[in-house]
């Protein structure tokens, strides 16, 4: 179920958008949990072993989703999974529609205050929205993560902040942290001589994982840059509600104004998929160069198809056909060390890792569980019970 | 009021052969939706008149409906199922028959 968001700019909406959300909510763990294991049996029991008795085993993603494609089941879970990401936009879009005052003029407190040491925005009016994000509705949101429609707008921002509520059923942390929490601690518990004075997060949306690291790292400047300033304005303001010192830009991940050297932690998460090939190329070479020489590159990603088995390559690139992520499967079809090295960083120097999830754990629960190096298994990367987390990247 | 944009620009994809049958889940999930919500509604009012203590906790289950309003219940039932499966019981022929039809 969706928890009120524990910041100011929560626009709870009435008592009938509430009910909707909490059974989209449900709905959506419905399928992602009892429908999804449904397809799964189905095809392990019945759809593959037809086919290997005529020695056509699907051999990857692509072959297994032809396998399902006319098959009731997977008709009927594609359709509603489809319906319900429509409707976790929907459910939160009217809500905030009818509140839009309310919620502009709650950001304009936090958006009006003077910049501090710790806390700022720059946005930059003559950034052009690369494709990516300009195009295409990511993920079925309608208007993504910029369009506009009033002055001083932050209602796309909050559109993805309540949506997020809805879409991951109280799973992603209290204030849908938890991954920055399960990336920065991994950092802090395996290395923890590792002393980083800034961080910056890529592609950080509404600031939610940045937040993480600067609580993580109360020492270190954290710097949090996005191209959609609807998403960056409401960054700023969530954070300044939470007191959460942080300094967002609107820059382009791909050729960023910053000098060389000037990080000793560049993150990213959920963030490279979303981009074509050449537009991840550029950020990781653009990674490197802002890296100082000892600091680290980590992003948090979905797992690489070669590392999953074909069924599960094949639930994961779901989303590349039916959900907007028309790069979704290409990144997740490259090997993503090859890419790092290809940017610049040494093969000697790339990492890779399984992370559970910080927030629902004790600190010392993590520290045993991180300590044991973690595997591969089904619930990586899968919004459903038993996730993980993957993470892979490259000192410098 | 200012409104946002609701609907996607990408074309929509069907998953069914028919894309009606795509057309009705959508249907049939947002009415499900909404009547979660009334459904959550009631409760709540239920609820509050408990609170208010105009009804004990679990007076609701021992109400017993007059006559009249069960007979009202009963007809609107019965008129519903009719109205939602109205389609099981007229005869159907093709799109293309019909057209034939009318052309003759
Ligand atoms: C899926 S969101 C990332 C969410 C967030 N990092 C998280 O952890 O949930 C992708 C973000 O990348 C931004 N983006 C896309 N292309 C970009 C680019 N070239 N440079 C900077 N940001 C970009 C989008 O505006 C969007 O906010």
């Amino acid at each position: 179920m969706p928890q009120p968001l524990k910041h100011d700019l929560f626009m709870a909406g009435n008592r009938r958008h509430q009910a909707k959300q909490d059974f989209v909510s449900g709905l959506r763990a419905f399928i992602l949990n009892d429908m999804a294991n449904g397809m799964k049996s189905r095809y392990e029991q019945g759809i593959a072993p037809a086919l290997e008795q005529h020695g056509q085993t699907p051999a990857d993603g692509p072959a297994v989703h032809n396998a399902l494609k006319d098959d009731l089941y997977f008709k009927f879970y594609s359709s509603m999974r489809y319906n319900t990401q429509e409707m976790v936009w929907r459910s939160v879009q009217h809500p905030i529609e009818e509140n839009l005052d309310t919620l502009q003029s709650q950001a304009s407190k936090y958006l009006e205050q003077e910049d501090s040491a710790g806390s700022s925005l720059k946005l930059d009016p003559d950034l052009k929205l690369p494709s990516n994000v300009a195009d295409i509705d990511v993920h079925l949101a309608p208007g993504a993560y910029h369009e506009e429609i009033c002055a001083d707008d932050v209602s796309a921002g909050a559109v993805y902040d309540h949506g997020f509520n809805v879409f991951s059923f109280g799973m992603m942390g209290e204030n849908h942290d938890d991954i920055g929490h399960s990336m920065a601690n991994y950092i802090k518990v395996k290395f923890p001589d590792f002393q980083p004075r800034d961080i910056l997060d890529m592609g950080c949306t509404i600031g939610h994982n940045t937040c993480a690291w600067a609580k993580t790292f109360p020492d270190a400047r954290t710097t949090g840059i996005d191209v959609a300033a609807a998403s960056l304005r409401y960054a700023h303001a969530r954070a300044r509600s939470q007191d959460c010192p942080v300094h967002f830009r609107q820059m382009d991940a791909t050729t960023m104004s910053f000098e060389d050297n000037s990080f000793d932690v560049v993150f990213s998460s959920m963030f490279l998929h979303e981009l074509p090939k050449k537009g991840i190329l550029s950020t990781l070479r653009e990674a490197h160069r802002v890296l100082r020489p000892g600091g680290i590159l980590l992003n948090m990603e979905l797992p690489p198809n070669s590392e999953l088995s074909p069924y599960d390559s094949f639930y994961l690139d779901w989303d590349a056909y039916y959900n907007n992520e028309p790069y979704y499967k290409k990144f997740r079809d490259q090997n993503f060390f090859s890419l790092l090295s290809e940017a610049g960083f040494q093969d000697e120097k790339h990492l890779s890792f399984i992370t559970p999830q910080y927030t629902y754990m004790s600190h010392d629960d993590y520290v045993q569980a991180v300590t044991s190096t973690g595997d591969f298994d089904e619930n990586t990367g899968r919004l459903a019970e038993g996730v993980q987390w993957f993470g892979f990247g490259s000192w410098k | 009021m200012k409104k946002l944009r609701l609907d996607t620009k990408n074309k929509r994809p069907h998953f069914f052969t028919d894309p009606a049958v795509d057309a009705i889940m959508t249907a049939l999930l947002e009415t499900m939706s909404e009547n979660q919500a009334l459904k959550e509604r009631i409760l709540a009012l239920e609820q509050l008149l408990a609170e208010k203590s105009l009804i004990e906790p679990g007076d609701v289950e021992k109400v017993k409906l007059s006559e009249g309003i069960s007979q009202e219940l009963a007809e609107e039932q019965q008129q519903f199922l009719h109205d939602a499966f109205r389609a099981l019981n007229a005869p159907m022929q093709s799109r293309s028959q019909r057209q034939a039809e009318i052309d003759e």
